[in-house]
């Protein structure tokens, strides 16, 4: 309950400071960190979690994102409705390439997620005529009216603060889940499928679980993206959209959640500032952070600030009683 | 259709066969041994071809070229396996994401360096001979195919008939045990990934005269090369050898017949067919 009160301590935090302390150009790159964030995170329930290296995360991603700017085109949808749509488009796909790709493990699992990507990515460059291809498509603007009420999500500071509340309650959903009965299947999956199956655990369908959860959760961001920057391209579905996510949390600490959110924050921040003198040099730093981290240090940014947290928290809130 | 298109189609797609082949087989053969997944093979393909673009601008010549990328690019092998991989702990994992950044790291500096635009690599040796009706095919072609069938059959003499051939073996069976009857195991895992990585090299040289010239060139071929290594049956030579042609003249048969990306499409469903039904490869006992 106490760090459930400190992210929404956090998320208040930021609420008052990025709007007021930023200029219009923080605004929106904290915006974006604000989708990819929650990107990350649901990558790391099927690979911190379920213990699967997935690569056809991007194609929820793209999905999400295009039923938001298809639907939006064609029928002038409200927000909510995109948004609800975007997940269970995810949802769909999610069931679909899961129960495909779950029977597979181990490497056979990763061919075959990277084969969906990859198609995924090719019928959506070539099927100009819906997609636009790599040229991608726009929108002019998204309905928001709900119930009277106008949300206008071209102002930086709303569309700021509507991902950030968005992000907040998916996040907590997560951890929810991850602490539930649920999560402590997918880590003994992960750790031993045979166990597992021994002991009772359905792992198809648990796998099955993870993976959906997560994709449901790509579909959002995705659909988080295409509603603030009111466009979406091909590239979205390619397979280093989901290298991206591999990075985030593996070098933010596997099976945290919070340590994603931190590693995306950090890598896009960094990013931004190398990418000003040279984008190649951020990418070839990129690539040696992440060879170090995988390396040194397996467990994150996390596995070194966790001991000083739980310390930190001590301090602050007394000795927790586990 | 013409009986000539479709020769022809089958020809090239038995010289990217072959050319995939080694590709793959340095990937197969460091799994083998190193259970590592080497993401960062397509980067040292594409670093071969730049390499031999760079060493044909200096001397003009392709055969020289053709001797020095894949040696630089097989030292470099031997670098990256004493410097990064050895250190990795036991994680299929952790070794995907470290070769993800070791592809970033190579591909993003040859972008500072060599550029982003494409470049072409005259073909050496000019010139078709006759096959069948009006079809002409590229001396070239040819000769690519019967160099990679050459180092095919090297490597396969190399693993079964060699001293080096049996240490591998024993190093993969136990390791320990091996060491402690004196084969010099660390020796033995520096030179295999070398020899993959040079692998990989020589197939982005022969491939650079029939292909464009890029830092992106990788991504695409390490796609069919992983697919091509999980179908033959991982860690297995002749099944990957044969895996690749198999794909090679599969994608031949369909490019004749489609347009690029369906029959790039079909091909990847099949070989997801393949992977869900025969998780440990065609070719597996």
């Amino acid at each position: 309950m106490k760090s459930v009160l400190s992210i929404i301590a956090l998320s208040l935090l930021a609420a008052v400071i990025v709007p007021l302390g930023f200029g219009e150009y923080g605004i929106i790159l904290a915006t974006e960190i604000l989708v990819w964030m929650l990107f990350a995170i649901s990558f790391d329930l099927i690979l911190g979690y379920a213990g699967m290296l997935s690569i056809a995360h991007s194609l929820f991603f793209g999905l999400g994102a295009y039923t938001v700017i298809l639907l939006s085109r064609s029928f002038d949808a409200n927000l909510v409705l995109l948004l609800l749509s975007a997940t269970l488009v995810a949802a769909i796909a999610g069931v679909i390439v899961g129960a495909i790709s779950v029977r597979a493990v181990s490497h056979s699992f990763i061919v075959v997620t990277l084969i969906f990507s990859q198609v995924g990515f090719l019928v959506a460059l070539s099927w100009r005529s819906l997609t636009g291809g790599d040229d991608g498509i726009n929108v002019k603007a998204i309905n928001t009216d709900m119930l009277g009420w106008h949300l206008d999500l071209t102002n930086a500071s709303n569309a700021f603060l509507f991902c950030l509340v968005v992000v907040t309650v998916s996040y907590l959903l997560l951890r929810r889940i991850v602490n539930s009965p649920l999560g402590d299947a997918f880590v003994a999956v992960r750790e031993n499928s045979d166990r597992a199956a021994l002991l009772g655990y359905n792992v198809v369908l648990i796998r099955l679980a993870a993976f959906t959860i997560g994709a449901i959760f790509a579909g959002m961001a995705g659909a988080l993206y295409a509603s603030v920057f009111r466009y979406a391209n091909a590239d979205l579905f390619k397979w280093v959209v989901s290298g991206d996510a591999i990075i985030w949390t593996v070098v933010g600490g596997m099976g945290t959640l919070i340590g994603p959110a931190l590693g995306t924050a950090v890598l896009i921040v960094v990013r931004d500032q190398v990418s000003v003198v040279s984008p190649e040099l951020y990418l070839v730093f990129v690539g040696s952070l992440i060879i170090v981290a995988a390396v040194f240090a397996p467990r994150g940014i996390m596995g070194w600030l966790a001991p000083g947290l739980v310390t930190l928290k001590d301090r602050l809130f007394g000795r927790s009683k586990n | 259709m013409s009986i000539e298109v479709l020769v022809f189609q089958l020809l090239n797609g038995l010289v990217w066969g072959l050319i995939l082949a080694l590709m793959a087989l340095g990937l197969s053969l460091i799994y083998g041994l190193l259970k590592v997944v080497n993401v960062a093979h397509g980067s040292l393909y594409m670093l071969g071809a730049v390499l031999s673009w760079y060493v044909i601008r200096f001397t003009g010549n392709f055969w020289v070229a053709m001797l020095v990328a894949p040696i630089i690019v097989g030292l470099l092998g031997v670098v990256i396996e004493r410097a990064i991989v050895r250190r990795l702990s036991d994680s299929d994992v952790l070794s995907i994401i470290a070769t993800i950044g070791l592809m970033f790291v190579i591909e993003f500096s040859t972008l500072a360096i060599f550029g982003g635009e494409l470049q072409r690599i005259e073909v050496p040796i000019a010139g078709t001979v006759p096959i069948i009706g009006m079809l002409h095919y590229s001396i070239y072609r040819i000769f690519a195919a019967s160099m990679a069938v050459l180092v095919l059959v090297l490597l396969w003499l190399a693993l079964n008939k060699s001293k080096f051939g049996r240490w591998v073996r024993a190093v993969k069976q136990d390791k320990d045990m091996a060491s402690a009857l004196g084969i010099p195991a660390q020796f033995v895992y520096a030179v295999t990934f070398g020899a993959g990585a040079g692998l990989a090299a020589l197939a982005g040289v022969l491939a650079a005269p029939i292909v464009i010239v890029e830092y992106t060139m990788g991504m695409n071929i390490l796609v069919t090369a992983f697919i091509v290594v999980i179908i033959g049956g991982l860690g297995s030579l002749m099944g990957t050898a044969l895996s690749a042609i198999l794909v090679g003249v599969f994608t031949g048969l369909l490019a004749s017949a489609f347009n690029p990306t369906i029959a790039t499409v079909i091909m990847l469903l099949l070989m997801m067919v393949v992977v869900l039904i025969r998780p440990s490869g065609l070719f597996a006992k």
